[in-house]
């Protein structure tokens, strides 16, 4: 379709009209132009987020440069506790705490104590070597699968021993840390370790089998002293 | 010599408008503003509408300044801004849809068209305002920005056809219209 003389006239007439604009536009466009022209602050959300895992990663660092943890390689030896305790056991005066604060006070006599027979196999995963800190003594609890052929019958081998021989039997075989006389370790801490790393199940039942056969030990010897 | 030195000014402006210089930007404004509402009006009844897609178009306008290559007109580069603005005002507000019917204008009625008649600017104002705004659309954009039918459609996503059967209602109406001003003018209405 052609332009017809109407529609040129049209848009002629059109081209060379002109008509001007209100006073406010200019106030109106230099406003927008204003904010336009103003830095966006692009993307603050991610400045938000990157600080907040910067803040966890860094919390997470000092959290396990406080905390001593022994290794997850470590593995629980199989015991076998037995419970005939003979007069030739050696007597110590631990006081445990566990993670429940259970407090099992085992006053041993230096003599053999026999207990009724009956052996505990503790379900070996790992092996493991539980640190029992009171106030005077230490005492080491080994329960290296090696030790069993080792154990005499009907015994239970209590070793005291210092910190220093400790250490010293421990640090080419674990990748534990060194327990150096001059730090001081907590001992409930040291415990919620130990205790997180031993099932719940384990542990009530070994603790009540202890307390079970110390009262046993208890009466024999109070019924040996009536003997006599 | 003028026409070189007026160009040179002009792009001089242009470059510190880009730079964001408020005064050559409202140099740019004050000269083309007029034209330009003028353009937006042809488009859209309302003044302070038209007003407010023109200042909308002048923000795109200073904004992709620097996109600006110094090839062709600057006033027709302003003019297509313009003019997208104002179809894309139109879409979005009004929301045109074009029906293809194949409508044509008969011989006839082409030639009564042909026909120069003395037309003031109020009467081509007028004219313009009669049409509903997608004939107006198609109008304006064949017969005052010269674009052919093929362009068109793709600007609009229509087909070719519907173009040519929109701008053919919207003689027809234009005819209407102009003899209802003549019949006025004669006092015959």
């Amino acid at each position: 379709m052609e332009q017809n003389k109407l529609e040129s006239q049209i848009k002629n007439q059109l081209n060379a009209r002109e008509i001007k604009p209100s006073a406010m536009a200019w106030d109106r466009l230099d406003a927008m132009l204003t904010i336009a022209e103003k830095p966006k602050k692009r993307f603050p959300w991610l400045l938000v987020a990157a600080s907040f895992i910067g803040f966890v990663f860094i919390v997470t660092i000092i959290f396990r440069t406080n905390v001593i943890s022994p290794s997850a390689n470590e593995q629980i030896p199989e015991g076998v506790v037995n419970d005939n305790i003979t007069n030739n056991s050696t007597l110590i005066n631990p006081k445990i705490t566990t993670q429940n604060e259970q407090t099992i006070t085992q006053n041993l006599q230096p003599s053999t104590i026999n207990l009724q027979p009956s052996t505990i196999n503790l379900q070996p995963k790992t092996t493991k070597k539980v640190s029992i800190i009171n106030q005077n003594q230490i005492a080491i609890i080994n329960e290296k699968s090696n030790q069993k052929n080792e154990l005499k019958p009907n015994e239970i081998i209590i070793q005291e021993v210092n910190i220093n021989q400790v250490t010293e039997n421990t640090l080419p075989e674990t990748s534990t840390p060194i327990i150096n006389n001059k730090i001081a370790v907590d001992a409930n801490k040291l415990l919620s370790q130990v205790d997180s790393e031993i099932k719940m199940e384990y542990r009530e039942s070994v603790f009540q089998k202890i307390s079970r056969k110390y009262q046993t030990a208890k009466t024999a010897f109070v019924e040996r002293n009536i003997q006599k | 010599m003028k026409i070189i030195n007026l160009h040179q000014i002009e792009n001089e402006t242009i470059k510190l408008a880009s730079d964001n210089n408020r005064h050559a930007q409202q140099k740019i404004y004050s000269n083309f503003s007029p034209k330009m509402l003028s353009i937006c009006r042809q488009y859209i009844k309302d003044i302070q509408l038209a007003e407010d897609v023109m200042i909308t178009a002048f923000m795109k306008v200073f904004t992709n300044l620097k996109n600006f290559e110094n090839k062709g007109s600057f006033e027709g580069w302003i003019r297509r801004i313009m003019v997208n603005e104002c179809i894309s005002y139109i879409r979005v507000h009004k929301k045109i849809q074009f029906v293809d019917d194949n409508f044509v204008l008969g011989r006839d009625e082409e030639s009564a068209n042909n026909i120069e008649s003395k037309l003031s600017q109020d009467d081509i104002q007028f004219l313009i305002n009669s049409l509903p705004d997608g004939y107006k659309m198609i109008f304006n954009l064949y017969c005052i920005e010269g674009y052919k039918h093929q362009e068109i459609a793709k600007m609009l996503n229509i087909n070719e056809g519907t173009s040519k059967s929109q701008l053919s209602h919207a003689r027809k109406i234009l005819q209407q219209q102009i003899s209802k001003l003549k019949n006025y003018e004669n006092g015959t209405e």
